[in-house]
């Protein structure tokens, strides 16, 4: 985007109606659709890619489907997708971590400490 | 379930959008296609299976009107996500509208102002009010209403309008949107057949979608259109000329126009009604009554009057009201049409109020027979409310 690009107003004049018993669920659920509609377009590009190559013969959409991986790709793809996920629920995780660590004090007692380090 | 994709015609006035730009516009029309085919349905479900049981059970008795309906409804986990997501498809509607817009604006106006040789007319009038029924919310949660300049000569609050009213209806309007006019120009054809319109009126035309049918119909009547938002009207202007349609756009307010008393024969409105307000629509018929020739029809496609339907449908049906950014829309349906004739001046017995077959035949067997509730146009049919003076 560049900077002397006009902007145009991104929100409708009304306050948005909340559907959820929690405002954050609301926004939550836009923010993944949101997402999905990013994943679609990224599906869509990658759709448009597949059909260019098989055009030009560089790959064809058989050769695509055919594909058998090796174990070692296998194993490669399950690294990412596992990084991958690690990513997405790290706040899940870390919520745990904490749990498991005696020593943690509370943010408060962090506070003070620091504080009263004189 | 997805409908066939069929794509909008192409013209020079509308903007093109990068390869994501469409594919993130493609998403939202599936999204749409989606939540009409696949979510809609289970509210009635959800309705028959555990809300109305709920009711009865609290007040030994049916619901008897959409409050009642909405008492248990606004609460069941599956209405609420349907809202949830079907206000979601709204709002990513319109974004992915405007990215292409924002992003060719300045090019975008080049082009609509490079008219050569035009077969119709523009008149800007800076002076006409935008009403407080277009500033008090953005009407279907456009941003920026139909009226917000961002530049000189502004186009873009047009050019988002004609993307995304296809992306609205899902193609269900045609391939230029024009279905409404359509109906009502094949309505009129076999309803008035003895009109022979020498000057024609399109009010609250935005980018006159629903204008040029009648240009095509007929091609040597003398066909005005007007809307209180400039930028609407340069668009439809750039893209009348586009597709070679002879139209004289002014900016004006249908309540109170400058024509002449006793000038049009036709006076046509599509979906404007229920975008004004209480005092506007009355001012409204009485101009098309001091407007009109004696003899002349006036014709307003709308959606159908809650009158006749049950509880649960009206309910559903007025999802636009509180959800959609369109304050007017419950009492526009609830209007008695009559007594809006007889208060303007008209004969309330010549008052035509029927429900009119879409002339988009082609797309018939993909009707989800829904109105509102994600799919505007999906019912098949419009409503049109008229009268002859």
């Amino acid at each position: 985007m560049s900077d002397d690009q006009i902007q145009l107003k991104r929100k409708a004049k009304g306050p948005r109606p909340l559907y959820f018993n929690d405002p954050d669920i609301d926004r939550l659920l836009a923010m993944l659709m949101g997402l999905v509609g990013e994943v679609c377009v990224i599906r869509d590009r990658l759709d448009t890619l597949e059909r260019l190559a098989d055009k030009h013969n560089l790959i064809s959409q058989q050769e695509i489907e055919d594909f058998v991986p090796s174990e070692e790709v296998l194993q490669e793809r399950a690294t990412l997708r596992d990084t991958l996920l690690g990513e997405v629920t790290r706040v899940v995780s870390g919520d745990i971590e904490d749990l498991q660590n005696l020593q943690l004090m509370t943010y408060e007692n962090a506070i003070k400490q620091v504080e009263g380090d004189h | 379930m997805s409908m066939s994709q069929i794509e909008q015609e192409l013209h020079s006035a509308l903007p093109k959008p990068t390869h994501d730009e469409l594919a993130r516009q493609q998403f939202v029309r599936t999204f749409k296609e989606h939540i009409v085919s696949d979510i809609f349905p289970g509210n009635r479900v959800a309705y028959d299976r555990r809300a109305k049981p709920a009711f009865e059970k609290m007040h030994g008795v049916e619901p008897k009107d959409m409050r009642d309906v909405a008492k248990v409804m606004n609460d069941d986990p599956h209405f609420k996500m349907f809202s949830a997501l079907l206000r979601t498809s709204q709002e990513m509607m319109w974004s992915s509208a405007q990215l292409p817009v924002q992003r060719t604006l300045p090019d975008l106006v080049k082009t609509a102002a490079s008219i050569t040789s035009p077969l119709g007319t523009l008149s800007l009038n800076p002076s006409v009010e935008v009403p407080n029924y277009h500033t008090a919310v953005d009407i279907h949660c456009q941003p920026g209403g139909y009226h917000t300049e961002y530049m000189e000569d502004d186009v873009a609050q047009g050019a988002i309008y004609d993307r995304a009213v296809y992306l609205y209806a899902m193609g269900q309007l045609g391939r230029n949107n024009a279905d409404m006019g359509d109906s009502l120009v094949s309505w009129l054809k076999s309803n008035a057949p003895e009109i022979s319109p020498l000057r024609i009126l399109d009010m609250g035309c935005s980018v006159g979608h629903s204008t040029l049918p009648y240009s095509e119909a007929w091609p040597d009547a003398e066909l005005h259109a007007i809307d209180v938002a400039a930028p609407m009207l340069r668009y439809a202007h750039a893209r009348a000329e586009a597709k070679e349609a002879k139209v004289h756009f002014s900016q004006q307010n249908a309540e109170k126009t400058n024509f002449e008393d006793g000038s049009f024969d036709i006076i046509v409105s599509h979906i404007l009604l229920h975008e004004t307000s209480e005092k506007a629509i009355h001012n409204i018929i009485a101009e098309c009554h001091r407007l009109l020739k004696p003899g002349g029809l006036m014709l307003h496609a709308e959606t159908p009057p809650y009158e006749g339907m049950e509880p649960f449908e009206v309910f559903l049906f007025d999802w636009d009201t509180i959800n959609n950014n369109e304050p007017f829309w419950r009492r526009s349906h609830q209007i008695d049409l009559n007594k809006l004739s007889a208060d303007a001046g008209f004969n309330p017995e010549n008052n035509i109020t029927e429900m009119v077959p879409s002339a988009y035949q082609m797309a018939a067997a993909e009707r989800t027979n829904t109105f509102q509730g994600g799919d505007f146009g999906g019912g098949g049919v419009w409503f049109i409310y008229g009268c002859r003076k």
